[in-house]
């Protein structure tokens, strides 16, 4: 369960740069909840993830996960239930190092890290399990450099990673934009899967509106760091973009066209 | 030329033996600039804090164990600082370092209480480690060889486990380390600790090999290190543990018997530093020249 309360973000506060990101807004996930969050550039989508990984730290309000308050804890900290994808792919992996020893990374998310060997052989099978899921071919390759990826590769390696712990709260944000369609489209279907799959609370922030009508249980968007609107169940279920346009006047040319 | 050349055979044990030291100084340098991202200049000074540290001790009287554990120790801390000026006030990693080694000097002094102190008239750790034989230049080799690997070992071994797989994660991306639930400061801090003990390591075995300290030892080594690091990467790549951490140590002994051929040829000891910085400069700034990137120096601000 994920509950985000008054958050409030101002950046650059009292001077001319100063810039609302977050604007008292609260937001609650139950377990198992799959959340798209649309919004126009610079409604606070980012913001609002950022907040809840702890990349930066609200000026008042409070996040709270399974119970556990989050609310000062750095980044680091909040890795043992939150995981995320970024939008950039270079974002989410260590491109020096290769696929299993990212995947040994995430896996550990959360747990204290020993002076025992970071791979064996029971790892290995394991890794390579979870990559076929992704009918990539990436378990056969778990000794490469992950830099030599490509875009989409290396955002469903990001994907895994994230997942490989069952985290309490999943983000992804705009995670797909930054691949080309086809691709974006295999990494979409691969994280359908594995978050129905694991029944994951997750929050997706797409500019896609279809991708925001077709997945998820709940849709909501945001304006001007508030939530503009909320729904779920048969309400979202029976959307399409149309009447979502129209109702709520997007008028956002990227959300549009998208 | 025969002469130029018997000039340098002569000295190859001799180089042999000392490259061997300094190739802890190239890993202390290496660690920091390829593994963790961060281009720490702390080694002008905690490679003659070692040296300084380990002197005064063993002319306080006491043994050679304890005297470069605690010269080990305190070049851990100096690393630890430079890490620190960065992280908590934000200072650039270059000028953390300068800061740090810059304020090093005038610690060494104060620790030997002047700038030189010989060591002849104490016990040092070659004669202790190497038990009832006397100290010719084999067994010194024999004992050097098997300090340089038994820590190459080490180091090979600590990046492969869950800790040092973290660590290399933070210099290869903090965004990506501190998503995975890494504490990137405290990575950074004990990082950098490490590779300055390999550095003040260094400085005292360097001190009781050659029964001496002086506060200007450390004057050109991370140029000096630098070089055997981009030497060894030239010879051995980067792409896998075993090579970058093998790198500093080859790179090592083939830039000093380089540097001893250099003399024996007939360079001049002070042109020594501007040789090795042009060679530096080109190893650097050539791949720039032909249009690519500084891929060498790609390093956090
Ligand atoms: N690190 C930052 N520093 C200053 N302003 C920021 C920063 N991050 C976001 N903002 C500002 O906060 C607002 C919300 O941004 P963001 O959350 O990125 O929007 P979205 O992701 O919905 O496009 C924008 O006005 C943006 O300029
Ligand atoms: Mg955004």
């Amino acid at each position: 369960m994920l509950e985000v309360s008054d958050a409030v973000k101002i950046f650059h506060r009292g001077t001319v740069n100063e810039r609302p990101a977050l604007n008292g807004l609260s937001l609650k996930l139950e377990s198992g909840d799959f959340t798209a969050v649309i919004g126009s550039n610079g409604a606070g989508k980012s913001t609002l993830l950022n907040a809840i990984a702890g990349d930066i730290s609200i000026d008042s309000g409070s996040v709270v996960v399974d119970g556990n308050d989050l609310t000062s804890a750095p980044t680091h900290r909040r890795a043992k239930w939150v995981a995320r994808v970024f939008q950039d792919p270079l974002g989410g992996t260590a491109g020096t190092m290769t696929i299993e020893e990212n995947l040994a990374l995430a896996a550990l998310r959360g747990q204290s890290h020993s002076l025992s060997l970071g791979l064996n052989a029971q790892r290995r099978d394991y890794y390579r399990e979870l990559l076929a899921t992704l009918g990539l071919g990436l378990e056969e390759r778990l000794t490469s450099k992950v830099e030599l990826l490509s875009g989409g590769q290396r955002q469903s390696l990001a994907l895994i990673m994230a997942i490989i712990t069952e985290p309490a709260v999943l983000l992804l944000d705009e995670h797909c934009a930054a691949l080309d369609p086809k691709t974006a489209g295999i990494v979409m279907d691969s994280t359908i899967k594995a978050v129905e799959a694991a029944g994951l609370t997750t929050v997706m922030v797409t500019h896609n509106m279809q991708h925001a009508i077709d997945y998820g249980n709940r849709l909501i968007m945001l304006e001007a760091g508030q939530l503009k609107l909320s729904m779920d169940g048969d309400e979202k279920a029976s959307l399409d973009v149309e009447s979502l346009v129209e109702r709520f006047h997007i008028t956002d040319d990227k959300i549009l066209l998208s | 030329m025969m002469e130029v050349f018997n000039n340098f055979y002569n000295l190859v044990p001799v180089t042999f033996a000392q490259s061997l030291i300094y190739a802890l100084v190239a890993a202390g340098i290496m660690i920091p600039f390829r593994i963790l991202n961060f281009p720490d200049l702390t080694s002008e000074g905690s490679f003659p804090l070692g040296g300084s540290l380990c002197a005064a001790l063993l002319m306080a009287g006491f043994n050679p164990y304890s005297a470069t554990l605690l010269a080990v120790c305190g070049a851990f801390v100096a690393g630890c600082c430079t890490a620190l000026i960065h992280l908590k006030l934000k200072i650039n990693t270059l000028l953390a370092g300068i800061l740090v080694m810059t304020m090093l000097f005038s610690v060494n002094l104060r620790v030997m209480g002047k700038s030189n102190v010989a060591l002849f008239s104490v016990d040092n750790l070659l004669e202790k480690v190497w038990v009832g034989s006397s100290t010719d230049l084999a067994s010194m080799i024999i004992m050097f060889v098997i300090m340089v690997v038994v820590i190459g070992l080490i180091l090979f071994w600590f990046f492969k486990t869950e800790i040092g797989m973290s660590m290399r994660a933070v210099g290869a991306n903090l965004k990506m380390a501190s998503a995975q639930g890494i504490n990137t400061w405290a990575y950074t801090i004990v990082g950098l600790g490490i590779a300055n003990a390999l550095n003040g390591l260094a400085g005292a075995v360097l001190v009781q090999q050659q029964g001496y300290a002086d506060v200007n030892m450390g004057l050109g080594i991370l140029i000096d290190g630098l070089a055997a690091v981009i030497i060894g990467e030239t010879l051995l790549g980067r792409h896998e543990v075993w090579r970058q951490v093998a790198a500093p140590f080859l790179g090592s002994v083939v830039y000093y018997q380089l540097i001893s051929l250099g003399l024996a040829a007939g360079l001049e000891p002070s042109d020594i530093k501007l040789a090795t910085g042009i060679f530096v400069l080109i190893t650097l700034g050539l791949p720039v020249l032909r249009g690519g990137t500084a891929e060498t120096l790609k390093l956090r601000e």
